[in-house]
């Protein structure tokens, strides 16, 4: 516990936590944001939402994105850092099983898809059809650094990455 | 810029404790960002000229309307006026998985397709239409010859300019990619309950784009149907 405690106070996890989940959630918020139909019918995929009443699922697609995109602006710019944080891993814990779900359920429908690692699907998450495997793995990666955005107690590298921000 | 300036440097063993406590600080944070998200979110849907999502609307209907349940077993080419015009060639119905949508399978497709471009060539129409329920790009890189466009997601916005080529066809073919694509089969659904067309009329060939090309059918590339 002493070092992740020395390793925080550095500051540089918490800067590298705020770096990758502040433009991963900026760039695949934005994609979101250009295409929300994309968005709608690739979260319908998952089959975890019901469409009826039709505004439940189709709120989720109008405001999501730009909640992702909020949340990246206040991890970059430092206002409302851990508010940020803890949204982006109630998302990101929200996401991951379901990422899980749709590979799981989509293993066997295709001569190709043969497990879980051979399948590659469109998550929703703004980057189209990819390999499932990876995308578990950079979520889970994500998870943890937005966690550490959540409970770090460092107070270096905690303001505004951007001048005159935060 | 990056560090703060007030609490530098950093002190492992008592530094001060930047962590709020959940409600006095970590939610009120988490409910401005939702509340600001949410309207900024619709507001920016309401302006948006392309795309935007009808939050009333159920993009997603899958079982038709329960006439056409009743329907869906019969040759259509029996019913109506339909019959009248070429009982001959009326399509038959691949499979049936009980949700009332009425299925063409390649083959009947093509035989759909093949008289249809014969009725055009001969007397300039048809009773025999395929809507195209993709994207327009999708659409202009190429489509069967002769199907309109009525993107699914925006047909509210659209079928006012082809309702009056729908409610002449007999024959109402609804496509996509095929595959893994659902939206001619929500299409075909809206077709019947939302735009009140007859149930009788409209099929969907599961098969799509992929399977026509695959098959070394025609496809048209660009806006024109032909």
């Amino acid at each position: 516990m002493g070092s992740i405690r020395r390793l925080d106070a550095t500051g540089f996890p918490l800067l590298l936590a705020r770096l990758a989940v502040g433009i991963t959630f900026l760039y695949y918020g934005a994609q979101k944001i250009a295409d929300p139909i994309a968005f709608l019918k690739s979260i319908e995929a998952y089959n975890l939402l019901p469409t009826e009443p039709s505004w439940i699922i189709n709120g989720i697609a109008v405001v999501l994105p730009w909640t992702e995109v909020l949340c990246a602006g206040a991890l970059l710019s430092g206002i409302q850092l851990r508010s940020a944080a803890l949204l982006t891993s109630g998302m990101l814990m929200a996401f991951t099983p379901a990422i899980y779900l749709l590979g799981s359920s989509l293993v066997g429908t295709k001569p190709e898809f043969q497990s879980l690692c051979d399948v590659i699907a469109d998550c929703g998450c703004g980057s189209g059809a990819i390999p499932v495997c990876p995308k578990l793995a950079t979520n889970c990666v994500l998870l943890v650094l937005s966690v550490w955005a959540l409970v770090s107690r460092s107070t270096r590298f905690r303001g505004g990455l951007i001048p005159g921000v935060g | 810029m990056l560090d703060n300036p007030e609490t530098e440097p950093p002190l492992p063993a008592d530094q001060p404790d930047p962590p709020r406590s959940l409600c006095g600080g970590i939610l009120p944070g988490v409910f401005a960002i939702l509340l600001i998200s949410m309207g900024v979110g619709f507001a920016a849907n309401s302006i948006r000229e392309d795309g935007s999502i009808n939050l009333k609307r159920n993009y997603f209907n899958k079982e038709a309307v329960s006439s056409v349940s009743g329907t869906s077993e019969q040759d259509p080419g029996d019913t109506g006026a339909a019959a009248d015009v070429d009982s001959g060639d009326s399509p038959v119905i691949a499979e049936d998985p009980d949700d009332g949508i009425q299925r063409l399978n390649f083959e009947e497709a093509q035989d759909n397709f093949i008289t249809g471009e014969e009725e055009f060539e001969a007397s300039g129409e048809s009773i025999y239409l395929f809507v195209d329920a993709r994207v327009r790009d999708q659409y202009e890189d190429g489509h069967i010859p002769g199907a309109i466009w009525l993107y699914h997601y925006e047909s509210e916005n659209l079928i006012d300019e082809v309702r009056s080529e729908l409610e002449m066809a007999f024959f109402i073919i609804v496509y996509c990619n095929g595959g893994d694509c659902e939206d001619s089969l929500h299409l075909s659904v809206d077709l019947m309950s939302l735009y009140n067309l007859p149930p009788e009329n409209i099929y969907v060939y599961e098969g799509g784009l992929d399977e026509w090309k695959e098959r070394g059918m025609p496809v048209t590339v660009g806006s024109e149907r032909r």
